[in-house]
């Protein structure tokens, strides 16, 4: 045999051996597959290996170290092991309860943690904790005396080693979910021995969120700022030593603090919820709380979602299984009432029925008992169910909907891992409580803003507006120190008189420095200077120093020889002066005269200038014998008034700027200079459109029960936008025009000047419609009108007529408001719409009813239905009943009947009208057409009509002080 | 004849190719496939926890800025009809295997299901996107043809628990998919209307599970075709 094809042959025989014995190796590693699977549920299968739970004990084992090396030994390598939290939960599909960990077998959870330390990937501190509260532990299973930890700092030395520690706070929050609060963690013995044992044992935490969010949790548990102090001062512990080294300020605590701990007081945040309902409160700020408050959300309902349920979900399988295989007989000797019915309620199990699905599941007693304990109530057919019920109530109200531990049949082909099912369906649950628990959040902060945060915020804003203006009004009366060192108004009383007071002031000063001066007739020039002040005044200067009878003797020559030379001379002197003699006096009150006419002239001029062409609003203070003022001081310099007209005139301006919506621009005219031409108020306050597409309507104005007056008063209190909601309209829906007055009229009436204070006002009465345009409507929004009213000085509120809206009901309207029902003197509500009814005309003669045809439509601006009937002579005979029905609520009518004894439809509308009028306004029949306009019409052939429709018309009245303010509004929305 | 053995280098080789041959099939037997993925509930969002919130206070403030305030589940309001369905007179392994297979056809469709329909919901709240709106739609027609299809067959006496169950449990599925599919107009009702939703569907889920159980005892053979895809 040659080489080749020995080397051949043997390389076979190698190939062959290597083949089998590769075989055999492949072989073996599928068998320990098989018995050691390498999914997730490896262990379980471990665990099922060993035998049912109630027939292993585990006290064989001698700690968990044992059964570690056990699981290691089949399992070929730690790596292998699986994590904790499917250790635990295949212990608990067993039946093994916490008691079974950690009483007895297992010294402390130390053991447990130390024992299973080696597997690296032991799931994190969570998933162990999860796992035991899916035992049934709670947190004095785990931290309580003698069973578990120690205490928190045992707790957490164990759970150190984990390598995928998350965070203290998924520690704490863990605790949370088995039960813990604040106290259990912090007080007393039974946790952690101190707060400062809390902190030492988590600082191999360093990451600020994980603090973060343990503080949070904190808090969430009910924590404060005076806990966290209390605790920590018992301890000695340094509050600033563990904010500084976590990295946390003592802000993340909740109060505003210097970090001594001596705040007490809780931020406003903390004491409030609503997005911009803080004072001070920036966009950023919101951002964040509405952030945490996200997470806060997603964490409750994590916790009521409850941890490791999944454990429930063996057991409830095991539960269901099991009394579905009882066959009837077996059910009724076991004290079930029978498999098709109520097998059990609410719990209430008989014992041999727990003891004989305890044994046919290998779930304890305690088990059975629990979960049949659990049954929904709203599981109402399951509780006619065998085992059902049971299976549901272990997933428990509103926590966890798990389904079975599915078995591969030949009916289902793939399902779903328990586990990740478990998981997915809890994440699902998290999700939906999240989202309502948000809605519900953003549904009060809006509420919270709307009703609250914005009525407070407008009442700030008031109260401090006020407070603004009597400090400056307050300025203007008396911020002025006069010369003479009284107080005085900071604008002039009279320009004459602020001269004047400027002049005399002046003129003291000059007197001061003559007398001071080097001047040898100082003393000679001051008093020269004092008496020529004296003389200053007209009436000074004209004082004659003769008396007339002198003057007369001296221009009668013959006795004026009779004077000797002296006398003349001096006589003649003293008539050479103006003012002793007719001629002179005369120029010099001519002069005067002049010189008053001037000065007035100018002081009109400075103070016209002054008012940019408004006068001031003056009053007299002196008046002469004759009645003349002779002199009158400012009330209201002209500028102010000119300010305040401005600011009138750009109200639709401004109306149009701070529009929200459509809605809101009903009544404004378009921005322009209308109003600062003709100084009228805009006369487009008379709404002609519905909500949105025109507005809502307008009002009617209250009548000629106001007087000049009361717009004056208005308008000296600063409130504009009521004057011109005064102004808006008279009684007839003609819009300016205010009972015949104008601005100027007022504006006069101001310069006149006027006591207002005594008046008494109508109520000042805002009556407003809001809705979305058509427009919006066809793109979705709900076809509604929303009414808001708001009275000042008014004692109460009625509505004038039904305040119609469309039912829930399809097709009926009712009334949201009945004529005369008395309203709060300020609310709104919403009405929808479009209006629409079922009402007909029905014909009886003899048996047979028929239902005369009607057309019926929608109006165009979808607010109101029209309804149209036609009656015919020759559909009417003599003897016939015709009705009016109204459909009212689910299945009731209101029925008008009347008998014609004439052939004519004429007849018949005149009498369907007379008894429409007849009907009680207080009778059910009544009530319900007084809903409705309706019309009867005959035209010249006899044929009759009847237009039917509910009108979207709201009209109030408030009264106060005896007087009565009336508003309408329509909703007659523009297409 | 002396028998020559092979070269020093022959025997390397065949060491080798032993070692690599046995390593490799112990390696394949050793690396089973991984876990089939029997699908997932659970997709997931793109969405950042942010950009939901936004989504969802940007609805209820348009919602709550133009109409009535918003809408709540009553749960008292979850039909619980007594299910009527004809029963066998007589019950056998044939009569079984009947039931069996008009079983198998009355649920084919729900190998249709994709995503939890409760998870459809979240999403389209999330999104606000009405596309996945009108599949909980598509979903409850799916549904309604199975219960047609259910209440139609005769049934075991020894089943008639189970599929009495399982016809109430899709019936209250189907109620509750017409608020849920109001997410957008109506999310308080529909959110609590998928917390019962979601009971319901484990109920449903426990019923097939049962079901497949009840034919498990029964020793029922079924085809690859024949099986229905269990998801949630």
């Amino acid at each position: 045999m040659n080489r080749p094809i020995k080397n051949l042959i043997i390389l076979s025989l190698a190939l062959a051996v290597a083949t089998a014995g590769g075989w055999y190796w492949y072989s073996s590693a599928k068998e320990a597959q098989a018995k050691v699977p390498w999914n997730a549920a490896r262990i379980s299968d471990i665990v099922n290996g060993m035998g049912n739970v109630a027939n292993a004990d585990l006290s064989d084992f001698g700690s968990l170290n044992e059964i570690s090396d056990v699981f290691r030994d089949v399992g070929g390598d730690n790596a292998t092991m699986g994590d904790m939290a499917t250790w635990l939960d295949a212990f608990g599909q067993m039946g093994g309860g916490v008691e079974d960990l950690l009483d007895g077998n297992y010294r402390s959870i130390g053991d447990v943690v130390t024992g299973l330390g080696q597997i690296t990937d032991l799931g994190g501190a969570t998933d162990m904790l999860n796992s035991l509260g899916g035992l049934g532990a709670n947190i004095d299973d785990i931290l309580g005396d003698g069973i578990g930890f120690q205490n928190g700092a045992d707790l957490i030395a164990n759970l150190g080693e984990m390598t995928n520690l998350t965070g203290s706070a998924d520690i704490i929050r863990s605790f949370g979910d088995l039960g813990a609060n604040v106290e259990t963690l912090f007080n007393g013995g039974v946790s952690f021995d101190s707060i400062g044992d809390l902190f030492g044992s988590l600082d191999e935490i360093s990451d600020y969120e994980s603090v973060q969010n343990l503080f949070n949790r904190f808090k969430d548990d009910g924590g404060s700022w005076d806990d966290f102090v209390t605790n920590v001062a018992n301890d000695d512990t340094d509050v600033g030593t563990i904010i500084t080294n976590q990295t946390v300020t003592s802000e993340e605590l909740g109060p505003p603090g210097t970090g001594d701990g001596s705040q007490t007081q809780p931020r406003p945040s903390e004491t409030r919820t609503g997005v911009g309902t803080e004072v001070g409160q920036t966009s950023q700020e919101a951002k964040q709380k509405l952030e945490k408050e996200r997470k806060q959300d997603e964490q409750k309902c994590k916790a009521q979602s409850g941890g490791g349920k999944g454990s429930f979900l063996g057991d409830a399988s095991k539960i269901f299984n099991a009394v579905n295989g009882f066959s009837e007989s077996q059910l009724i000797d076991i004290g079930f009432d029978s498999a098709s019915n109520m097998l059990f309620k609410g719990g209430s199990w008989s014992g041999t029925a727990i003891n004989a699905v305890s044994s046919a599941t290998g779930l304890d007693v305690g088990r059975v008992t629990e979960l049949a304990g659990k049954i929904p109530g709203v599981s109402k057919v399951l509780e006619k169910i065998p085992g059902a019920g049971a299976v549901t109530g272990a997933l428990g109200i509103g926590t966890s909907y798990v389904p079975v531990q599915e078995q591969d049949g030949d009916l289902l082909s793939v399902t779903d891992d328990t586990n990740q099912l478990t998981g997915e369906i809890k994440d699902l649950q998290v999700q939906i409580c999240t989202h309502l628990k948000t809605i519900k959040r953003v549904q009060l902060n809006i509420e919270d803003k709307e009703f609250i945060g914005d009525v407070k915020a407008r009442e700030e804003v008031a109260k401090r507006l006020k407070e603004s203006q009597k400090q400056t009004l307050q300025l203007a009366k008396e911020g002025r120190t006069r010369a003479d060192g009284t107080d005085g108004a900071s604008f002039t009383p009279t320009v004459e008189e602020n001269v004047k007071e400027k002049a005399e002031n002046a003129s003291k000063v000059t007197a001061t420095k003559v007398g001071n001066s080097g001047s040898a007739f100082a003393p000679k020039l001051a008093t020269f200077l004092e008496q020529e002040k004296k003389q200053s005044t007209f009436e000074n200067r004209i004082a004659s120093d003769i008396a007339e009878n002198q003057f007369e003797e001296f221009t009668d020559p013959k006795k004026s020889r009779e004077l000797n030379y002296k006398s003349w001379t001096r006589m003649f002197l003293d008539v050479s002066d103006p003012q002793n003699n007719p001629s002179g006096s005369a120029l010099m009150a001519l002069e005067e005269s002049y010189a008053a006419k001037a000065k007035a002239g100018a002081g009109a001029i400075i103070d016209i200038v002054a008012g940019g062409g408004f006068v001031s609003k003056t009053e007299c203070v002196e008046e002469d014998e004759d009645g003349n003022c002779v002199k009158e001081k400012v009330t209201t310099p002209g500028s102010v008034i000119n300010r305040a007209v401005g600011d009138a005139t750009q109200i639709d301006n401004q109306l149009t700027l701070t529009a929200d919506e459509a809605s809101d621009l009903s009544g404004v005219e378009e921005p322009g200079i209308g109003e600062v031409e003709t100084l009228e108020p805009s006369k487009n306050t008379t709404n002609t459109g519905g909500p949105g597409g025109g507005g809502a309507g307008g009002g009617s104005g209250p009548g000629g029960n106001f007087e000049l007056s009361d717009l004056a008063d208005l308008f000296t209190n600063g409130d504009l936008s009521a004057l011109f909601d005064l102004f808006g309209s008279d009684s007839a829906g003609n819009g300016g025009n205010f009972g015949g007055f104008s601005l100027r009229d007022i504006l006069d009436y101001l310069n006149r000047g006027g006591n207002i204070g005594d008046l008494d006002l109508p109520p000042s009465l805002t009556f407003k419609l809001t809705g979305p345009t058509l427009e919006q409507i066809y793109e979705g929004r709900p076809n509604v009108g929303t009414i808001s009213w708001k009275a000042q000085n008014a004692d109460k509120c009625v509505a004038r007529n039904n305040w119609l809206s469309s039912s829930l009901i399809p097709n009926r309207v009712e009334s949201v408001k009945t004529t005369n029902q008395t309203l709060e003197t300020s609310g709104s509500l919403i009405t929808y719409l479009p209006l629409t009814f079922d009402l007909r005309l029905e014909r009886t003669r003899g048996n047979q009813t028929v239902v005369i045809p009607f057309a019926t439509s929608t109006s165009a601006a979808l607010t109101q239905q029209v309804t149209s009937i036609t009656l015919n002579n020759s559909e009417v005979a003599v003897g016939d009943h015709f009705s009016l029905v109204a459909k009212v609520g689910l299945s009731d009518e209101a029925k008008v009947t009347i008998e014609t004894n004439v052939a004519s439809a004429g007849a018949v509308n005149s009498l369907l009208g007379s008894a429409l009028t007849s009907l009680s306004s207080s009778s059910a029949a009544g009530q319900e057409f007084g809903k409705y306009r309706i019309t009867f019409t005959t035209n010249e052939s006899g044929t009759a009509f009847i237009t039917i429709t509910a009108d979207p018309i709201y009209s109030i009245r408030c009264t106060g002080n005896g007087r009565n303010t009336d508003k309408t509004v329509t909703v007659s929305r523009g297409s | 004849m002396a028998i020559s053995l092979p070269s020093k280098r022959f025997w390397i080789f065949a060491i080798i190719l032993i070692v690599v041959v046995v390593f490799g099939l112990w390696w394949l037997g050793r690396s089973e496939k991984a876990p089939v993925e029997s699908g997932s509930i659970i997709t997931a969002t793109e969405l950042t926890p942010e950009e939901k919130i936004i989504n969802v206070q940007t609805l209820i403030i348009d919602r709550l800025s133009t109409a009535r305030g918003l809408e709540e589940f009553d749960y008292a309001s979850i039909p619980d009809d007594e299910v009527r369905v004809g029963t066998q007179t007589t019950e056998n392994r044939e009569s079984v295997s009947t039931y069996a297979a008009l079983m198998t056809q009355a649920l084919a469709s729900y190998n249709q299901k994709q995503e939890n329909e409760a998870k459809i919901m979240v999403d389209a709240l999330d999104t606000r996107d009405q596309a996945k709106v009108l599949s909980l739609l598509s979903a409850r027609t799916m549904y309604q043809g199975i219960v047609v299809k259910l209440e139609s067959i005769s049934v075991p006496p020894s089943a008639l628990a189970i599929h009495t169950l399982m016809i109430t449990s899709l019936k209250q599925m189907i109620y509750l998919l017409e608020p849920m599919s109001q997410i957008l107009d109506e999310p308080v009702l529909a959110l609590q209307a998928s917390e019962a939703y979601l009971e319901a569907n484990t109920q449903f889920f426990l019923t097939l599970n049962a079901l497949n159980q009840y034919f498990r005892e029964q020793n029922l053979q079924f085809s690859d075709d024949n099986q229905i895809k269990a998801t949630f």
